[in-house]
């Protein structure tokens, strides 16, 4: 069964379509990344999934059921994890996590074990006592993403939940994502950390201009942009003229020199590596280092969605 | 019931609003005190302090000793007459201080008043208050001695001279209100007006915590498995609970250290605050809902306190007949204002018998209260998270 079932979706602000014809489909279990430029779409994709944003015309199921502002018993099943950090200040970091569970739980009891594991989950049960201004960037990240999933949604958003944080909690709200889809949640994830996506999820969707341009598994997306490896050869001399062999090669998409390091980008060709230092024997120029990267997400995302500066 | 208390938790701990709610009405209530508390003062007569010789001459003048009396009564004196029975004992306590002078009868029916000029002014009223009684008393010595002498029936001689004998009342006071006329009052009644409206800002943080359009943490509240109003009813209680308790705060604050009487019906103003923290919860919210930045609620807050409370009489004679001008003109304007009509129904209680005035005015808060939180309703309702 379809989690998210998103048909025909048309956003407008006015006279900006922020989402044109958009449809999405999530499965149970999934770790579903949601990646596109600035103002592509994402957000708002997410909002009127929620409800929080009316939208002209469109359905959108959740759990095989029509999603609706007032539809509670839906609403109860999911659980939001913002990009800014959204708790009281006022509150302590239990208090914020029970009070946010409380929107989906009414029983104190099982509502105190909710708090109690969700404090576990995020590590912050040293932390319980404190105000959130009190906590460091990470903390406080982990304190949102607590306040989300303490109620144990079975439909989780979390919308770039490691902005500004160092790596090690990064590591741990990853290794939370999974955990969580272990325990039988499926997962909405937007982020523009490529890497992270390639991580942890297992379908990704490219948005751009609020349409869906690519969706699939990380290596169904590489192989279709049909992107190869990147080389980088490291040359004793600088030669322009190899310069200009290696970008008459077949597979060679792209061919500079920064300095004396030759950079090559290859479409997918099974002998790219072979072929360029063939090329550079034939010229008679000698090297150091050779490395050949694998094609990365975000070489997809650029393919797909351009280089060019976006808002 | 736990929204109810998180509600309670999130208004009590949050600085600023505590700070313009609770601090700021205290400190103006205090600037009031110092300002104003000492204005009934300033129009009471103090009774005027006299040295009496009571020696073999007083005591022959009997229609002097009442008269002086008749000064001196408890409820209202004009004179604290203290009595020595010698002219050198008066003249020594004179010197001493504290006496404008003192009252000798001469024995032949007149009457000296040595006045103490170094003391007193010769322009100070308490030398024409002593004056003016001992006036009055020659006039009816001399009536009665003129009756006396040329009555010609024995009757008629003794029942003029009867009349004319009669120890004077002066006036006789008819109070026309429960409790003395106070001019201080207005000004506190008007103060405890516009401290309601500034706990507003109770309700305009937890409305403006609910506006999905708002802050991404209302965004995650309305996404929660309740409706935005079944939310709205707790934060709207604690709202409500703050503002009653902090108002009452202030009223203590007023009635006790500061020691201004609100009348005595200490109850009746606890009634008249609840409803008036109704009445500014129900501002509050309305307010709160307005599709307004954040920032610029506590402004408006403030401006609506400020500019209502002109209308409450706050700012002096002025602003009160200007108040009191518009109201004439169109009572309407008095029952939209929450601050006029709480004052006006602490005025009333403070005034009148009966709590039926008062209660009029809070029937008018009551009503306003009721269109505000529907206006508040339809807004909330209609709100969506329509930017990011």
């Amino acid at each position: 069964m379809n989690v998210v079932e998103v048909t025909d979706l048309i956003k407008r602000y006015k006279e900006v379509v922020a989402l044109d014809h958009f449809d999405l489909s999530i499965q149970q279990g999934e770790i579903f990344g949601l990646l596109g430029p600035n103002g592509s779409g994402k957000t708002t994709a997410i909002n009127c999934v929620l409800q929080l944003l009316t939208y002209s015309k469109g359905r959108i199921d959740l759990f095989g059921e029509p999603m609706g502002p007032t539809r509670y018993d839906l609403k109860r099943r999911i659980g939001l994890v913002p990009q800014q950090i959204a708790v009281f200040a006022e509150l302590t970091v239990a208090e914020n996590i029970d009070y946010f569970c409380s929107l989906y739980v009414d029983d104190g009891a099982r509502r105190r074990q909710l708090v109690d594991q969700a404090l576990d989950f995020v590590g912050l049960r040293a932390y319980a006592r404190f105000r959130p201004k009190k906590l460091s960037g990470g903390l406080a990240r982990r304190l949102n993403i607590a306040c989300g999933i303490a109620h144990r949604p079975a439909l989780i958003f979390l919308d770039e939940p490691t902005v500004a944080v160092d790596p090690q909690s990064r590591n741990a709200i990853l290794e939370g994502v999974v955990q969580l889809v272990a325990e039988g949640a499926t997962v909405v994830y937007t982020s523009h950390y490529m890497e992270e996506v390639e991580q942890v999820c297992t379908r990704v969707m490219v948005m751009d201009r609020g349409r869906a341009v690519a969706v699939g598994t990380p290596a169904e997306l590489k192989s279709m942009v049909g992107i190869g490896e990147r080389i980088r050869v490291e040359l004793d001399v600088p030669d322009r003229a190899v310069l200009a062999t290696i970008r008459q090669l077949p597979h060679t998409q792209r061919a500079a020199l920064d300095g004396a390091t030759l950079q090559v980008s290859c479409t997918r060709g099974a002998q790219n590596l072979s072929e360029i230092l063939g090329a550079l024997a034939a010229h008679g120029a000698t090297y150091g280092r050779v490395y050949a990267e694998p094609p990365t997400l975000n070489d997809v995302f650029l393919e797909l969605t351009g280089a060019e500066l976006r808002d | 019931m736990t929204a109810f208390i998180y509600a309670l938790k999130t208004m009590a701990r949050d600085k600023s609003t505590t700070m313009w709610s609770v601090a700021f009405p205290l400190v103006l209530m205090s600037l009031f005190y110092v300002a104003f508390g000492s204005l009934d003062e300033s129009y009471r007569a103090e009774p005027v302090g006299v040295v009496v010789v009571d020696d073999a001459a007083y005591r022959l003048t009997p229609g002097l000793a009442a008269t002086i009396a008749a000064a001196s009564e408890p409820d209202e004196p004009w004179l604290e007459p203290t009595y020595v029975e010698s002219a050198a004992e008066a003249e020594r306590l004179v010197a001493d201080g504290g006496f404008y002078g003192y009252v000798a009868a001469r024995g032949d029916g007149q009457v000296s008043y040595h006045r103490d000029w170094r003391a007193y002014g010769q322009l100070d009223p308490g030398h024409e208050i002593v004056t003016a009684i001992l006036d009055g008393y020659l006039r009816h010595a001399r009536l009665h001695a003129e009756l006396a002498a040329q009555a010609d029936s024995a009757a008629l001689t003794q029942a003029v001279t009867a009349a004319a004998g009669e120890t004077p009342d002066f006036s006789e006071p008819v109070r026309l209100t429960a409790n003395p006329p106070s001019d201080s009052l207005r000004y506190f009644q008007a103060a405890l007006g516009f401290a309601a409206l500034m706990m507003c800002n109770f309700a305009v943080q937890g409305v403006g915590r609910l506006k999905a359009n708002h802050s991404a943490l209302a965004a995650r509240r309305r996404l929660g498995a309740a409706g935005v109003l079944s939310m709205a009813g707790p934060t709207l209680i604690a709202a409500w609970l703050l503002s009653f308790a902090t108002l009452v705060l202030g009223y203590l604050y007023l009635r006790f250290p500061l020691g201004v009487d609100f009348g005595g019906k200490d109850f009746q103003v606890v009634v008249i605050l609840l409803v008036a923290a109704l009445t500014a919860t129900a501002l509050g919210s309305a307010i709160g809902s307005a599709p307004v930045p954040g920032g610029a609620l506590s402004g408006i807050v403030a401006t609506v306190a400020c500019g209502m409370s002109i209308f409450a009489g706050l700012y002096g004679p002025a602003s009160q007949e200007l108040g009191d001008s518009v109201v004439r003109a169109a009572p309407w304007a008095g029952w939209i204002n929450p601050a006029r009509e709480i004052a006006d129904a602490l005025s009333s209680l403070y005034n009148y018998d009966t709590f039926e005035r008062s209660a009029q005015a809070l029937a008018h808060l009551a009503a306003v209260a009721l269109v505000l939180f529907a206006l508040t309703a339809l807004v909330l309702r209609r709100t969506r998270y329509e930017h990011l």
